[in-house]
C-alpha cells in the first residue's frame, strides 16, 4: 500500500508529475527518486493512475443546444386568439340582425299607411290593452321620473288612434303636460284638445268645399260667356270634363 | 451581422470576438460558442456529477445563464474560465441539493461510456476499457467534491494550477494538495479493485493510454 511521500514536498512532486516543474526542480526530484525507492514507487503509482483515468470517457450524449431569440417580431399571421378577438364581418352582420329581430319581437311595431298619413305604433299593450296597468303605463311614459314621486294616473284611450292628416298633425299643438303614449289610443288629458282639433279640421274641410263650389260656379259662368259668344264644341267638352273631375 | 460572416476566410473567430458579436445581438455567434464548448461543459458536469441526464441539464443551464449574463461579461476573464465557473457553480448547487436528499453521493458507474476515437481498438480492448471505466467511476465516488473537481479540471480539461485555483477560489498550494491526495485515493481504490498500475488494461498499446495528445484537453489559453 502506497502512503504519502514524506521525502519530497507535495507541491514539488505534483509539479514534477504534471511536467510543470522548472529544470532545477525537476533535476532535484529526479535525483531523489534515484536513491529513494519509496518515492520512486509513489511517483510511478501516481503516473499509472493518471494513465488509467484515460479509460473514463463520458457518454456520447445528444446535445445540440441552440439559443433562440425570443425578441423576434411577431409573425404576420394572426394567432387563434387574435382571430377570435376579431370577429368577421358576417359575424357582426349576424349579430346586428339578431339584435333587430329581438327588438322587433319585444316592441311589436305596427306600421299603418292610410289616407291620412303613416302611423307607426310600438309597444306591448295592444294585444291585451285591458291588462295594461297604470304603473306600466307610467314607466313607459316617463322613465326618468321613476323612483321619484309617483306619476299622475293616466287613462289610456282604447282603440285605434285617430288618423289625422299630416298637416293637421303638425298643426295640432300639444297641451302643456300632455303625455305621449307609444301605442294605441291617446290619453284622457289630450282627449278634449283632440276633439277640438277634429272639429277644426271639419270646419276647415267645409270651408275648402265651399271654396271649391264657388270656383266651379265661377268657371261655369266663364264658359257660359263663351257659349254666349258662340265658342266651339271642344271647349264645351273641356268644360264638361272639368265638372266631372271637380265633382269627385 | 449574420452568422455566416462570423467565419472570415475560413478562420475561426476567437471566443472573445464571438462574445463581442453576441453582445451586439448576433445570436449565431453565441451559438458558435455553444457548439465550441458544449462538449467540454457536458463532460465536466458528467465527471463531477456522474449522471448523464443531470449533466445534460447542467450543460443547458450553463449556456442559458451565460447568455443572460453575457452583457455583464466585460472580458475580465477568458470566456472559457467564465463559463467553467458557471458550470461548476451549478454542479456545486446540484451536489448540495443531492446531499440534502441522500446520504451518499455516488457516481453512476453503470453509464455506458462512449466509444469515441477507439476505432483502432479490438473488442477485447473495448471490454477492458469499459470495465476500467466503471472501476474508475466507482473510485471517483470515494473522492471529496473538491478533490474530484480538481482532478477532473486538471486531468480532463488541462487547466493550469492557477486557473483551477481561481475557479475554486483557493490558494495554489491547496490545488496541489487536493491533486496529490486525490490521486493517492484513486490509486488505493484501483488497487482494491484489482487494478495495479497499467496491468488492468494489459494488451492496450501504452501510447494509447499515456499519450496526452489523445486526451480531450481544453486549453483555456486559446
Amino acid at each position: 500500500m502506497t502512503e504519502t511521500n514524506s521525502c519530497v514536498e507535495k507541491g514539488a512532486l505534483i509539479d514534477y508529475l504534471y511536467g510543470e516543474a522548472d529544470a532545477e526542480a525537476r533535476a532535484r526530484v529526479e535525483a531523489h527518486l534515484r536513491v529513494c525507492v519509496q518515492c520512486a514507487d509513489e511517483v510511478s503509482g501516481l503516473k499509472d493512475v493518471r494513465g488509467n483515468l484515460e479509460a473514463w470517457v463520458p457518454p456520447q450524449a445528444e446535445l445540440g443546444f441552440r439559443m433562440v431569440s425570443d425578441a423576434k417580431p411577431e409573425p404576420v399571421t394572426m394567432s387563434v386568439w387574435s382571430r377570435l378577438r376579431r370577429p368577421p364581418v358576417w359575424g357582426l352582420t349576424t349579430a346586428a340582425a339578431v339584435v333587430l329581430v329581438a327588438a322587433a319581437t319585444i316592441t311589436k311595431p305596427e306600421l299603418e299607411i292610410g289616407r291620412g298619413g303613416m302611423v307607426l305604433r310600438i309597444g306591448w299593450s295592444d294585444t291585451e290593452p285591458e291588462a295594461t296597468t297604470q304603473p306600466e303605463a307610467a314607466s313607459r311614459v316617463d322613465p326618468p321620473t321613476r323612483g321619484a314621486e309617483p306619476p299622475e294616473p293616466v287613462q289610456p284611450l282604447r282603440g285605434t288612434p285617430v288618423a289625422v292628416g299630416r298637416q293637421s298633425r303638425d298643426t295640432v299643438p300639444l297641451q302643456p303636460g300632455a303625455e305621449v303614449i307609444l301605442g294605441p289610443g291617446v290619453t284622457a288629458a289630450a282627449d278634449e284638445s283632440l276633439l277640438r282639433a277634429v272639429g277644426q279640421l271639419l270646419r276647415e274641410e267645409e270651408r275648402i268645399a265651399n271654396r271649391r263650389q264657388a270656383d266651379l260656379t265661377e268657371i261655369q259662368r266663364a264658359f257660359g260667356e263663351f257659349e254666349v259668344t258662340g265658342a266651339d264644341r271642344p271647349r264645351q267638352q273641356l268644360l264638361d270634363y272639368l265638372r266631372r273631375v271637380s265633382a269627385r | 451581422m449574420s452568422g455566416a460572416q462570423t467565419a472570415v476566410f475560413g478562420m475561426q473567430r476567437t471566443d472573445e470576438e464571438l462574445v463581442a458579436l453576441s453582445t451586439a445581438g448576433d445570436m449565431e455567434s453565441f451559438n458558435q460558442l455553444v457548439v465550441r464548448w458544449e462538449r467540454p461543459i457536458f463532460a465536466l458536469a458528467y465527471r463531477v456529477l456522474g449522471r448523464e441526464e443531470d449533466a445534460r441539464d447542467i450543460c443547458q443551464e450553463t449556456f442559458l445563464r451565460a447568455f443572460r449574463a453575457l452583457k455583464g461579461f466585460k472580458g475580465q476573464a477568458k470566456f472559457s474560465s467564465w463559463i467553467y465557473r458557471i458550470a461548476l457553480n451549478l454542479c456545486r448547487d446540484w451536489i448540495r441539493r443531492e446531499r440534502r436528499t441522500t446520504k451518499v453521493t455516488s457516481l453512476d458507474a453503470d453509464t455506458e461510456p462512449a466509444p469515441a476515437d477507439r476505432s483502432a481498438e479490438t473488442a477485447e480492448e473495448r471490454v477492458v476499457r469499459h470495465d476500467l471505466g466503471r472501476v474508475i467511476t466507482r473510485a471517483m465516488s470515494a473522492l471529496s467534491e473538491e478533490q474530484r473537481t480538481t482532478i477532473v479540471l486538471k486531468e480532463y480539461h488541462g487547466l493550469t494550477f492557477q486557473e483551477i485555483a481561481d475557479l475554486q477560489k483557493c490558494p495554489l498550494s491547496t490545488v496541489k494538495t487536493r491533486l496529490y491526495q486525490g490521486l493517492g485515493v484513486l490509486r488505493r481504490q484501483l488497487q482494491r479493485s484489482g487494478v495495479h498500475g497499467l496491468e488492468g488494461i494489459v494488451g492496450l498499446p501504452p501510447t494509447g493510454l499515456m499519450a496526452r495528445s489523445s486526451r480531450k484537453v481544453v486549453n483555456l489559453d486559446r
